[in-house]
């Protein structure tokens, strides 16, 4: 009767044992599962993602070494631009024709910024690639930089937004023109103005004499020819231009061809009109008096009339 | 002053056992709920994102309390088993870390905190590593990660994951602990 109790203790401790050994097999099987995954995959899979935040701080430290804020620079990295921008904007510095300055990328880099939505993704993006854009960055290095604020709250509200949502946390490409990095060189600045005016000479008026060309409202034509070449300009600087510059050129000529059509006089279109406004949405103050209507207007039933003494 | 508190008695107002921690739990035994987690936490499309975390700063601490607790979250265990297995689990995810080659925390350097602050920076970690986790990799781990960021409130962050192993894990908390022959990227070759 004694022997029971025995057994009974026997057949659980065996119980037991197997049930270790078999939960020590499963436990084998997931190391070995783990190490496997390690060895033929997670080691590179490790070590490219670690090379490509090793690429994208190397870009935004190329970046900011050729004169882009860090801010735009982690911007452009983060809408997938920089890397474009950078070798484009090499290629032209290495253009000897081309003449970049610093003082234009300064301008495109904060019309960067100012571009970017100012929303709390977009101040995410920017806080959160801050951290690490010139150097590695490392554990510690993220964690003081986040606790060094003052505004912790706000800090962790911008960059916990980054992910909560399934989207990727991105920037717009922001499409940047980098053409507008480059000066206009006074020869180069003569040769729009020379295409400009053969863009409007059938519009402005423009005869060939003995001396050459002659506008026909020479002081009209030169100054409406000024405001194009400014507008072109401006135009060509402007960090987003979504359009190539033979556009503008169009642009102005189709402009000018509008304002005539309308019969608004070619003075009036020299003092008034600015070409960034559209003309459909020119107000004018007529600067000439209107030709004189050399028929009275009379009223209808004064026409009636003389049509019943017929 | 903000009250913006549960009103007494709100708990009785919602439908008893709604939640999954309200129902019994899943696993009872702490030796299944260890082997839950480490299949779980080795499978390849969610161990990449937790090894991703560690990297981006998340200590072996609180990636421990974050699983455990979306595991109590999801009725899978109770908090009890969570604190008999945590140390297995942070032995788990330490050793994947060293043979991964990774540079990890076992917990923040400066842990004066306020636990709110802790949690956030524990959010806020593993946010970063999903926003740079690509597209095209946004697997069942980055999931993971989605679950484990939600989780973070409810973390306990001054529970030790670290500790004496208690005797019923212990013969699984031995085989976690045996060394692992190869180590690093560098031993690959």
């Amino acid at each position: 009767m004694a022997l029971m109790p025995l057994v009974i203790a026997g057949g659980m401790a065996k119980g037991y044992l197997e049930d270790v050994a078999e939960k020590k097999a499963k436990l084998a099987q997931i190391e070995a599962i783990k190490t496997e995954w390690l060895l033929n995959t997670g080691l590179a899979k490790i070590e490219k993602r670690r090379e490509q935040r090793k690429a994208a701080q190397a870009r935004i430290s190329t970046a900011t070494r050729l004169g882009f804020d860090e801010k735009a620079a982690i911007a452009l990295e983060a809408s997938g631009e920089l890397s474009s921008v950078i070798t484009r904007v090499e290629k032209l510095i290495e253009d000897p024709e081309k003449d970049v300055s610093t003082s234009s990328i300064k301008k495109m880099s904060q019309a960067i910024l100012d571009n970017v939505p100012q929303d709390r993704l977009a101040k995410a993006v920017e806080y959160a690639l801050d951290l690490g854009a010139a150097e590695e960055m490392t554990a510690e290095k993220l964690i003081n930089t986040i606790f060094s604020t003052s505004d912790e709250s706000e800090k962790f509200a911008a960059v916990a937004d980054i992910s909560t949502g399934t989207d990727m946390p991105s920037i717009k490409p922001t499409g940047i023109n980098l053409i507008g990095l480059t000066d206009l060189s006074p020869e180069k600045t003569q040769k729009v103005r020379n295409l400009i005016e053969d863009r409007l000479k059938d519009s402005l008026g423009r005869t060939l004499t003995k001396d050459g060309y002659v506008w026909d409202n020479p002081g009209a034509a030169n100054t409406i020819i000024e405001k194009a070449l400014t507008y072109y300009i401006e135009q060509r600087a402007d960090p987003f231009l979504d359009k190539d510059l033979a556009d503008i050129t169009t642009d102005i000529s189709d402009k000018v061809q509008y304002l005539i059509g309308e019969g608004i006089p070619l003075n009036t279109i020299a003092d008034q009109y600015e070409f960034s406004l559209k003309p459909t949405e020119f107000d004018y103050t007529p600067t000439t008096s209107p030709t004189q209507q050399t028929t009275p207007i009379a009223p209808p039933s004064s026409i009636i009339d003389e049509n019943y003494q017929d | 002053m903000v009250m913006d508190g549960p009103i007494p008695g709100q708990s009785l107002t919602r439908e008893p056992r709604n939640a999954a921690y309200e129902r019994p739990p899943e696993i009872t035994d702490p030796n299944d709920a260890i082997l839950w987690h480490l299949s779980k936490l080795s499978d390849p499309e969610k161990l990449d994102n937790l090894l991703f975390t560690l990297e981006y700063g998340l200590p072996v601490k609180h990636a421990t309390q974050a699983a455990l607790t979306l595991a109590v979250a999801k009725g899978v265990h109770n908090i009890d088993v969570s604190l008999v297995i945590a140390p297995v689990i942070h032995k788990f995810i330490t050793k994947t870390a060293e043979q991964a080659g990774i540079d990890f925390m076992e917990d923040f350097d400066n842990s004066d905190r306020e636990a709110e602050d802790e949690k956030n920076k524990v959010k806020m970690l593993i946010d970063k590593a999903m926003a740079e986790t690509p597209q095209e990799e946004r697997d069942t781990g980055y999931q993971m990660l989605g679950e484990m960021a939600e989780a973070t409130p409810e973390i306990d962050v001054e529970q030790e994951t670290q500790g004496e192993v208690e005797p019923e894990v212990q013969e699984l908390a031995a085989e976690v602990d045996k060394p692992t022959a190869q180590r690093g990227l560098m031993a690959r070759g």
